[in-house]
């Protein structure tokens, strides 16, 4: 029989992090590459797959011969209005551009300035009626209010709505702060930091944001309730890009790159080509929006130490000592080399960065100096990969910590009541066996042999003489002790709340720490 | 010899939220996998070994926090896994509960990422969105090595909400021995920031497109050919073809709804095995046995007469005809083909599942 003849499979796609899977006549993976793949494959017939972000495209290929295959770039979801994306408009990509340099107002500071950029996005390109800004603001690090970004920008009413506004600022921390309006008077917030010299933008869709509301004068759980629904800037899901010179491209690779960094790093999949990796080891490498994405993903997929020190030696240069960010990353360098004073100033804007200062804190001390914000650390929601927190009473984590804890009682009991089960039941064998030898020998000889029974029952029955296998859930709840320290790490993490500010919880709830 | 440990499966269908919105599909979906997941000609786990908790189980509440199923109801499931592992421990058996863990889940979902993607519970409000992390738990379960196999099923929106409350993993598992090969295969409905679809169905029954597709894929739709098993590669790749051939085109076109599942096959491994021949009486063993699910394909001419092949992935000519008519009726299994028809160009397509191969049109 002879062999197959074998030909060269080259696929190659615009995007860097693009993952490629190539599929034989059968459907079944036969090779699998990211950006770019070169394979020897048999004759035949194949299905070329790529995904980029969420979006996946593929093509047919007989190979009879050496076949080149290119993909094109793969439209994906982004609030950015870039290029090639699913949600967006040619006049959007115009207005933000047009944000980023003409739009300006009073200056707050000098030194940086901040864009933020809001748009409706419909597939019929009427929802022209709204203010995508409506009750955003910009505040400082210390929660003061800088300016109404929902009054000041400029708002197109064109088909689908978009505002955009910009201000010079100083170099440092700040919050975006979305208001939803609603009776609860829910805050959204978003920490950010600019770096000095850069233009940090800000760009969301519009969303949804159902509420419920009390029929007035009504309170508790009996209250009737009625939904509402409000259209307010996605502000949890807003994606961030930074601008070295002032300005934005709707069709720049790098920023099209950055987004799909940070949906990978947030659907956790493994995207670190080789020829990205060779970008970011390039001293000229100036994006640092990917230049974080690509830092986190380094951690995750790979262990090379020396690589991670040299792009974030490269982001140090970019961004600047201060940046919470890659403080965050800097603590994984293993080295002893120290930027500022170690300590987080200001909340990381990577929900990945803040997982590493959570997981600092189940292991070092005096890492936060967050002054009177420390307080509201317990509001940060899950978003993304992003940070966002709640800034209302009612968002605290104090929910998930009683049900933890109550699971972890409950699981405790169950846990006793099996082994207790299990004890009883290998006493009452080892008595059956024990007595059944002790009948099959000669009266005279099992007469030396003593009686059991009495130390079974007290086995069976516990020292109180309760059952053994029901014991009380308080009894339990107190003998559940306080959360051992790898708990305590592992809730921490689960909650991303530094232990110190978990430990103050568990002491107002009454639990010894 | 110790005897292996058995499978276990946990089933959840949650439609009644009445902080949130009803859906229709959950129960009918939880209920097919069920029924499916403890036939002996399905997932083979034991009845007494699997739980299916649905919401028609309990009464609705008069306060939605009271509301059921909740968390407790999923975490008495993990405990009475943590239990059997114990169990095993003292006899010796190493902290494993089973061999295989089936975990199934629909209902409201939401994903602020992957790691942190979870089922609301029944008593979820806008204002505490109570939920399972599942990929979260099986994770837990995983790397606690309670199961040789994690196989995790989630029908459930993958939106992106900014304020969910993820349930913390309250059961701490020492690390899985180093010896256990332990394996896992985790299936969403809908990939990153995308809306799960639930449809009627023929027959009325609405049903989420996911699970409808999976079940298809699991009774024998995603067997590889050649080796007759429904492996994770070959059901990863089942669904991503055929999901989205229950959505309308208005749908299809929707950048919000998912037209694919996200699939994470991390390890290679049969999800169900091929079937078992008949044993013969005497002589060699019998092949596999044969795959029976073929799908309708029709090939349309330039014209009728024409001398028309069909090949297969490597080339081999499977049809031939010189149809009187321009229509050509075949019927193909899964894999992809090639129309060879001389003087015009060849036309390569794929048949992926019951419906997929629709019709293929021959250029002039």
């Amino acid at each position: 029989m002879s062999t197959p003849e074998t030909y060269v499979l080259s696929v190659e796609t615009d995007d860097r992090i693009a993952e490629i899977a190539v599929y034989d006549g059968n459907l079944n993976v036969v090779a699998k590459g990211a950006n770019r793949l070169t394979e020897k494959l048999p004759g035949g017939l194949y299905r070329v797959r790529i995904r980029v972000g969420s979006s996946t495209d593929e093509r047919l290929v007989a190979l009879d011969r050496d076949q080149s295959v290119s993909f094109g770039p793969v439209s994906f979801l982004s609030p950015i209005p870039l290029k090639d994306t699913e949600k967006t408009h040619e006049y959007h990509m115009a207005a933000a551009v047009r944000t980023a340099t003409h739009f300006a107002r009073d200056p707050l500071g000098a030194g940086a300035s901040i864009m933020v950029f809001a748009r409706e996005w419909s597939v019929e390109q009427n929802m022209s009626g709204g203010n995508p800004a409506e009750g955003m603001a910009l505040l400082d690090a210390n929660e003061n209010l800088l300016a109404e970004i929902g009054n000041e920008a400029a708002v197109q009413r064109d088909r689908d709505a978009c505002a955009g506004w910009r201000a010079d600022v100083k170099p440092g921390g700040y919050f975006i702060r979305l208001e939803l309006g609603d009776a609860d008077k829910t805050v959204l917030l978003r920490p950010i930091f600019v770096s000095p010299g850069h233009q940090l933008q800000v760009f969301c869709l519009v969303g949804d944001h159902v509420v419920e509301e009390q029929a007035e004068g009504q309170t508790g759980e009996s209250a009737t309730k009625t939904r509402r629904t409000i259209r307010r800037a996605d502000l949890a899901n807003a994606a961030i890009a930074i601008s070295r010179n002032g300005s934005f491209d709707p069709d720049d690779r790098r920023t099209r790159l950055s987004e799909l960094g940070c949906n990978a790093l947030a659907q956790s999949r493994t995207i670190m080509t080789d020829t990205l990796i060779d970008e970011l080891m390039q001293v000229k490498f100036e994006n640092p929006m990917l230049g974080l994405f690509a830092a986190h993903l380094l951690l995750k997929d790979r262990s090379d130490k020396e690589l991670f020190r040299i792009v974030t030696t490269n982001l140090l240069t970019l961004l600047g000592p201060d940046h919470p960010d890659l403080l965050a990353l800097w603590w994984q360098r293993g080295d002893h080399r120290r930027i500022g004073d170690g300590r987080l100033h200001v909340l990381p804007m990577l929900r990945a960065s803040w997982n590493l200062a959570v997981d600092r804190s189940t292991q070092a001390h005096d890492i936060f100096s967050l002054g009177t914000f420390h307080d509201k650390l317990p509001r940060i929601a899950p978003s993304a990969s992003w940070m966002v927190l709640m800034d209302n009473d009612w968002a605290v984590s104090d929910l998930a910590i009683d049900q933890y804890l109550r699971a972890r009682v409950k699981m405790q009991q169950s846990r006793a009541e099996t082994i207790a089960a299990i004890d009883a039941f290998r006493k009452q064998y080892v008595k059956r066996a024990y007595t059944a030898v002790r009948e099959l020998l000669p009266t005279g000889l099992s007469a030396y042999l003593p009686d059991l029974a009495p130390e079974i029952a007290i086995a069976q029955t516990g020292p109180s003489g309760e059952a053994a296998g029901s014991p009380p859930v308080d009894a339990l709840s107190k003998s559940a002790g306080p959360l051992q320290s790898s708990e305590k790490a592992d809730l921490a993490r689960n909650l991303a709340i530094p232990v110190d500010v978990l430990d103050s919880i568990l002491k107002r709830k009454g639990h010894e720490s | 010899m110790v005897a292996p440990l058995p499978d276990y499966a946990l089933v959840v269908g949650i439609s009644r939220y009445p902080g949130i919105s009803d859906l229709s599909g959950p129960e009918n979906d939880a209920n097919d996998f069920f029924a499916w997941v403890t036939s002996k000609e399905g997932g083979g786990v034991g009845p007494a070994n699997a739980k299916l908790i649905l919401s028609s189980g309990f009464q609705p509440a008069q306060y939605t926090q009271d509301e059921r199923p909740a968390q407790d109801q999923i975490y008495d499931f993990f405990n009475w896994m943590d239990n059997l592992a114990q169990a095993n421990n003292r006899k010796r058996l190493g902290s494993r509960a089973g061999r295989r863990l089936w975990m199934f889940f629909s209902g409201h979902g939401f994903a602020p990422s992957l790691e942190t993607s979870g089922v609301l519970m029944a008593n979820a409000t806008l204002r505490q969105v109570r939920c399972i992390g599942a990929f979260r738990w099986a994770n837990r379960l995983y790397e606690g090595g309670l199961f040789d196999e994690i196989l995790l099923f989630q029908d459930a929106c993958r939106n992106r909400i900014a304020a969910a409350e993820l349930d913390a993993l309250y059961l701490m598992l020492p690390e899985a021995s180093t010896t256990q090969q332990r394996k896992r295969f985790y299936a969403f409905s809908a990939k990153d920031q995308k809306l799960s679809k639930e449809l009627p169905f023929p027959g009325g029954k609405v049903r989420g497109i996911f699970t409808a597709t999976l079940m298809d894929g699991l009774r024998g739709a995603a067997r590889d050919p050649a080796t007759g098993a429904i492996s994770a590669r070959t059901l990863r790749t089942y669904l991503q073809d055929n999901m989205s051939k229950w959505l309308p085109d208005a749908d299809k076109n929707n950048p919000d709804i998912a037209t694919e599942p996200d699939v994470r096959d991390f390890d290679v491994l049969d999800i169900v095995p091929a079937p078992v021949p008949a044993p013969a009486a005497s002589g060699p063993a019998a092949p596999p046995a044969a795959i029976d699910e073929i799908y309708d394909v029709t090939v349309t001419l330039p014209q009728a007469g024409l001398s028309v092949t069909v090949q297969d992935g490597t080339f081999q000519p499977i049809k031939t005809a010189n149809p009187a008519e321009q229509k050509w009726s075949i019927k193909l299994p899964r894999g992809l083909y090639r129309v060879v028809v001389p003087g015009r160009q060849d036309t390569i397509f794929s048949v992926s599942g019951p419906g997929s191969g629709g019709t293929i049109n021959v250029n002039a």
